[in-house]
């Protein structure tokens, strides 16, 4: 079979090859049930304990308490401002437990009322609003608001740059900040193209156990909700950001991510632009590089990508042929044409036509192509859709044979090497379709015919 | 600094050198007579690549290694390496002592010859090779005025001598376009098996 059946052969498979990546995302779901019942169970033994349960969120609510920059801040604030209410209402006893009685309309105030006062007072001073109704009129009072003010002007400027950055950080992360505990052996999709849909249903359709599934791209946030909202088996979430970046990826937690989906990106893309194979590598090296346990499954569109992300350590790479657009556009503008070929590509051996390739008789050598189809149509029936030729290789060495100094052929030969160049081509096979009448058949050249 | 064996430049030594074959005995007296006598220890630069010179180096008794500058690409990056082109020895009379190091390319072995050839015709030529001798040499300079009042004197003498310097620079410029074909065939080779 000469590579034109070949290639044709390809396109009729295309059918099957479309959902190719998405029953590899499904049987992943599939391959993991085993593991998680067994997770499930015992997760479930643990809940079935409701203090427990109880327990667990104090705890986690205590380390983010702990943990969280701007409660910690807060919680200085506070201390200092029991300390000096409390300074304040020993010191200045008299000043203030007068003035609070004076507000009162009382002639004695009590402890209480005398401390609230304080820490009314040291409140209005903290937040600089300084009403001024009351202020410490003592010397060791007085030195006691000093030394409180100098503490907060410091204390204030830190809160309230954490209160900025802790804005500004979350702004940053779009918005979006997804809940480390909850995604965990979810599936992450990189990438938005119309595939995604489909990929979507198809995993919906097998009603997995880990329905959680993490969408990375640019796309508009309205259509990627639109698409998700259809499936109400899938717990979907999008993430909008460029998935070649390490710090996006990680905010979908692919490092705890069962799989990672990197399709062929068109989110930026105007109608007509193809997308670019090259984020499809970066994305793959980048979560390999967050995790190297990740399992990666890239999709891509060109055949030259394949070992670029084979190296890249990608766990497989799915690569749907050129030939489902051809066939899918032809049917709509050419309509005709997907017939005729699956006609051809789905020859039986009682098939009535076929395409063959014969090689041209030597005595035909030298003629003019006219000639040669008028010969296969005579004594064949057969119709000559064109020639497939080898086409020599070339030998750099060979062609270089002993001309110029030997020097310079040695350093040609040496550097060449190294670079890992080979110094030969290997032969090809050419093929002319549908050549002029002119079009000599030389020796050694195949008919490609229909038979 | 003369030793017994000395080679005496006479008209017999000159005519040994390929350049002179064709003159007479007379004329290759008057030439002996122009030439300044020398010699170089091994490891001597008899003439550096890429030096402009107006002297010609007669090489009478000895062994010499012509090599070239080439930029090569090694592990490190791209390096200037020395390379060896060819070896020329004299037989008329062979050199005295073995060479220095071991020869590890073609040794080409001729009665006498000249290098630096291409000053006798082109005023502040650039060397084009480093010359580097390999044994103890004798041999004998001759410069470009020198050789141009000879000529002057007796028109005969050019004619022969040119047509070698000619002959030689033909082949050269035929190897050399040879050379950019080569390389040309190579740049697009690897231009086009790169990816």
């Amino acid at each position: 079979m000469s590579d034109s059946a070949n290639l044709v052969g390809l396109a009729g498979e295309n059918r099957y090859r479309q959902a190719e990546l998405a029953n590899q995302a499904q049987e992943l779901v599939n391959k993991d049930q085993g593991i998680s019942l067994l997770e499930r169970a015992a997760e479930r033994r643990k809940k079935d304990s409701k203090f427990r349960s109880f327990w667990e969120k104090t705890k986690t609510f205590w380390e983010w308490f702990r943990g969280n920059e701007l409660i910690r801040y807060a919680r200085w604030a506070i201390v200092i401002l029991l300390i000096s209410a409390i300074a304040q209402t020993f010191v200045e006893w008299d000043t203030f437990s007068a003035s609070v009685a004076g507000h009162l309309g009382k002639d004695d105030a009590t402890r209480g009322e005398t401390f609230f006062h304080a820490f009314w007072w040291s409140v209005v001073t903290f937040t600089t609003v300084g009403y001024g109704d009351v202020s410490p009129t003592s010397p060791l009072g007085k030195s006691l608001a000093m030394v409180m003010m100098l503490v907060n002007l410091g204390l204030v400027t830190v809160l309230s740059g954490t209160i900025a950055s802790v804005l500004v950080a979350r702004r940053l992360q779009g918005g979006t900040k997804l809940d480390a505990e909850k995604y965990n052996q979810h599936l992450v999709i990189c990438g938005w193209n119309h595939m995604v849909k489909e990929i979507l249903e198809m995993i919906a359709g097998a009603h997995p156990t880990n329905n959680l599934i993490v969408l990375v791209n640019e796309a508009d946030e309205d259509q990627v909700s639109r698409v998700a909202a259809e499936f109400k088996a899938l717990d979907v979430t999008h993430i909008s950001g460029n998935f070649t970046e390490e710090s996006v990826l990680r905010s979908a937690f692919v490092d705890q991510s069962r799989m990672c989906l990197i399709l062929p990106d068109t989110s930026k893309l105007g109608s007509g632009e193809a997308p670019d194979e090259q984020r499809t590598i970066l994305a793959t090296l980048t979560a390999k590089g967050i995790s190297e346990e990740l399992f990666v499954v890239a999709h891509v569109l060109e055949e030259g990508t394949v070992p670029h992300l084979k190296r890249a350590n990608a766990n497989d790479v799915v690569f749907v042929d050129p030939h489902v657009p051809f066939m899918l556009a032809n049917h709509a503008v050419r309509p005709g044409v997907p017939q005729l070929l699956r006609m051809l590509v789905e020859e039986s051996a009682d098939a009535e036509h076929a395409l063959s390739v014969t090689t041209v008789p030597e005595e035909l050598a030298g003629q003019r192509h006219d000639m040669v189809s008028a010969f296969y149509r005579a004594t064949h029936q057969w119709t000559v859709l064109g020639y497939a030729f080898s086409q020599a290789g070339f030998d750099l060495e060979k062609q270089m044979a002993e001309s110029g100094s030997p020097l310079i052929r040695a350093m040609i030969k040496e550097q060449l090497e190294d670079a890992g160049i080979k110094l030969s081509m290997d032969e090809q096979v050419a093929i002319t379709l549908n050549p002029a009448d002119e079009f000599v058949v030389e020796s050694g050249y195949n008919a490609v015919v229909l038979t | 600094m003369a030793t017994k064996s000395d080679v005496k430049i006479d008209a017999d030594a000159i005519s040994r050198i390929n350049l002179f074959q064709g003159l007479s005995e007379t004329q290759c007296a008057a030439i002996a007579q122009a030439v300044e006598q020398t010699t170089y220890s091994p490891h001597g630069i008899i003439l550096n690549e890429g030096d402009q010179g107006d002297t010609m180096i007669l090489v009478f008794q000895g062994q010499v290694e012509v090599t070239k500058r080439v930029l090569i690409r090694t592990s490190s990056g791209i390096s200037e390496s020395k390379k060896a082109i060819i070896r020329l020895e004299t037989t008329n009379p062979p050199p005295e002592e073995d060479p220095v190091t071991v020869p590890t390319v073609h040794v080409v072995k001729i009665p006498a010859f000249g290098v630096g050839e291409f000053s006798l015709v082109a005023e502040n030529a650039i060397r084009t090779a480093t010359v580097v001798a390999m044994t103890p040499i004798q041999a004998g300079i001759i410069t470009i005025d020198a050789f141009n009042k000879l000529a002057e004197e007796d028109p005969t003498i050019a004619a022969p001598v040119f047509r070698e310097v000619a002959k030689s620079a033909v082949q050269n410029l035929a190897t050399a376009t040879q050379d950019i074909s080569n390389l040309t065939q190579a740049f697009f080779f690897a231009l086009s098996t790169g990816n």
